[in-house]
């Protein structure tokens, strides 16, 4: 069996669907190189694990399925990801969204009482107050590596415009985190 | 360009080396900025160590190969876990190197000297009418051979003389491997004396001549016990003699750890024996050992303290530390042939503070002249972060080869 885990890209998709003796094991390739982006991504999105690793799984069954069919060229990152946006997306429209915080703000159950884990839930916590495209900005920037040029092919934006508003996304991050922020990092 | 714009630049990769340069010195200047760019970094820094701490679950994976009809055995496993416990092998294994061939290069010269040399001694034996002495029937380095002398026989009251002549003392073995050509071998009684047979080493058939039943049975009886006696120990001369036993150890070993704490913060570089040691025991007795235990090794460290500027700052580092301190190790049972199972506590000290370990695992002796160790070991470093105790774990595994002084 061939070491495919080298491979580029362009060179797993190709063998993934031409080769019928080492397909499997460019799928598992491509998994094992991007699965760990996919999962981020819809986690950091819905907000739900259980629901994330079902629509986790699906991603991989449709482009396991449809990828001879629908895959144009261009980022394979970029095509995972489009196909578990729509999925995320379908979700959230039939699905009434679940608040992580409560009223008084960042006021949820903390899990360690170390008070360096407790100001980074809270900050991972303020992603979720981001309006919902400069949220998805900045997971598509932080979380999987994004280069700008891969976010706006995903999101139909120009490059220019990805970068000014991944920017923007951290920004506003940074000016609802301040306050909580200064008394531990002044 | 603003200040938010310049730090967003900056941890975008964005800025020209000239821009940098200009950032990093206004940034040396300005408190607010430096304040500003703090607490941007934490936030990126606290998205990316979570980001890196996602992952689906085993389940899901298998359960999507398993959708796909995809043998997960050949792929998932083969590639997910055998193959990254492969890699982290591999990985963990070229950072031992120094240590293997320092351990290699010491135990190749070890052997080389105390047993290779001494395997081509032959064997000292006389005509016993000619002596009025203890004579040495044989000896041997073979590895779990039984040492054997005819001071045995003195106690037994079997001395040279009482035998009319020499003391037709041999074991076949020892004959195919060391001349001995001046000493008759006979077996007139045709009898054979398996010693040793209950002691998990190899059977040897001791012959005698011109010996009686009675004294034979005697000296049989004397060997076995002389052999109980005098396990593992060299250069025997008497059934109560614990000359040349073995009271130290050397042991050069080496750890390969992972820090319970954090485990994305990258080690400090250091060129060599960043994980190796050397730890010196005295044996108390067959079970107890005490000691000093010297190594270099890592720990993680993360902090909080104020900083040169007043400023309260978190701090991360993950340095190489040279720690001495005391153990004890104590045999726990012997597993098998040659083989028990140990059990160490230390406690020592670094330039970070006190360090406490434990470490349970095996102690191989090839030789009475030297052995292995391996375990796995827990150790704690506690630390003193502005005036906060810190304490970090790490758990790995522990090495070293062993010679006996």
């Amino acid at each position: 069996m061939a070491d495919l885990s080298k491979y580029e890209d362009s060179d797993l998709i190709t063998t993934f669907i031409n080769s019928k003796k080492d397909g499997n094991q460019a799928f598992a390739v491509i998994y094992d190189r991007y699965s760990k982006s996919i999962f981020a991504y819809i986690l950091k999105i819905i907000n739900n694990r259980e629901q994330a690793e079902d629509l986790f799984q699906e991603t991989f069954i449709r482009f396991y399925q449809n990828v001879k069919f629908n895959y144009k060229g261009g980022s394979l990152i970029g095509f995972l990801i489009t196909i578990a946006r729509n999925l995320c997306l379908n979700y959230k429209r039939d699905n009434k969204p679940v608040l992580p915080l409560d009223e008084t703000g960042f006021g949820g159950p903390v899990a360690e009482s170390d008070e360096n884990s407790e100001y980074k839930d809270i900050v991972t916590a303020a992603l979720d107050l981001l309006d919902m495209e400069l949220k998805e900005l900045l997971i598509l920037r932080i979380y999987d590596g994004m280069r700008y040029e891969d976010i706006a092919e995903i999101t139909g934006m120009t490059v220019g415009n990805a970068r000014l508003k991944v920017f923007r996304a951290k920004e506003k991050l940074r000016s609802i985190l301040t306050p909580y922020l200064k008394e531990y990092i002044s | 360009m603003q200040n938010s714009e310049m730090i967003n630049e900056f941890l975008d990769g964005g800025l020209l080396p000239a821009d940098e340069d200009n950032f990093l010195m206004m940034l040396a200047a300005n408190d607010e900025l430096k304040s500003e760019f703090k607490r941007a970094l934490f936030i990126d820094n606290t998205l990316k160590e979570e980001a890196a701490s996602i992952a689906p679950s085993t389940k899901s994976t298998m359960q999507l190969f398993s959708a796909l009809g995809i043998n997960n055995s050949n792929f998932i496993q083969g590639k997910s876990f055998y193959g990254k416990t492969t890699e982290l092998m591999v990985k963990y294994f070229k950072k031992s190197i120094p240590s293997i061939i320092t351990a290699l290069i010491v135990s190749a010269a070890v052997s080389w000297y105390f047993i290779e040399s001494k395997n081509n001694t032959t064997i000292t034996s006389k005509p016993a009418n000619e002596l009025n002495e203890p004579l040495l029937a044989a000896n041997s380095y073979e590895p779990g051979f039984p040492l054997m002398s005819s001071y045995q026989f003195d106690n037994s009251a079997y001395s040279p003389r009482q035998a009319n002549g020499y003391i037709p003392v041999k074991t076949n073995k020892i004959q195919k491997r060391y001349k001995s050509d001046d000493v008759t071998l006979t077996n007139p009684l045709e009898m054979n004396v398996p010693v040793a047979a209950d002691l998990n080493e190899k059977d040897v058939i001791f012959e005698y001549s011109n010996v009686s039943k009675d004294v034979l049975n005697s000296a049989s009886e004397q060997l076995k016990s002389a052999y109980l006696d005098f396990n593992g120990s060299e250069n025997l001369t008497g059934l109560k003699n614990n000359e040349g036993k073995k009271r130290f150890s050397v042991a050069f070993t080496g750890n390969e750890d992972k820090s319970l704490k954090n485990v994305l913060y990258k080690e400090s570089s250091h060129p060599l024996l960043a994980r190796n040691g050397l730890e010196i025991l005295y044996n108390l007795n067959e079970d107890v050992k005490i000691g000093i235990d010297l190594r270099q090794e890592y720990f993680f460290q993360d902090f909080k303290k104020y900083d040169e500027k007043g400023i309260w700052s978190q701090y991360y580092q993950h340095p190489n530390l040279f720690t001495a301190g005391l153990v004890a190790q104590i045999k726990i049972t012997r597993l098998f042939n040659k083989t028990d199972l140990i059990g160490k506590v230390g406690m020592g000290y670094n330039k970070a503070g006190a360090v406490v370990r434990g470490m349970i695992g095996i102690d191989y002796n090839a030789t009475k002249d030297f052995g292995f160790t391996l375990g796995i070991e827990n150790s704690n470093q506690f630390y003193m972060g502005g005036s906060a105790l810190y304490v970090t774990p790490k758990i790995g595994l522990s090495y070293g080869v062993k010679f006996n002084l």
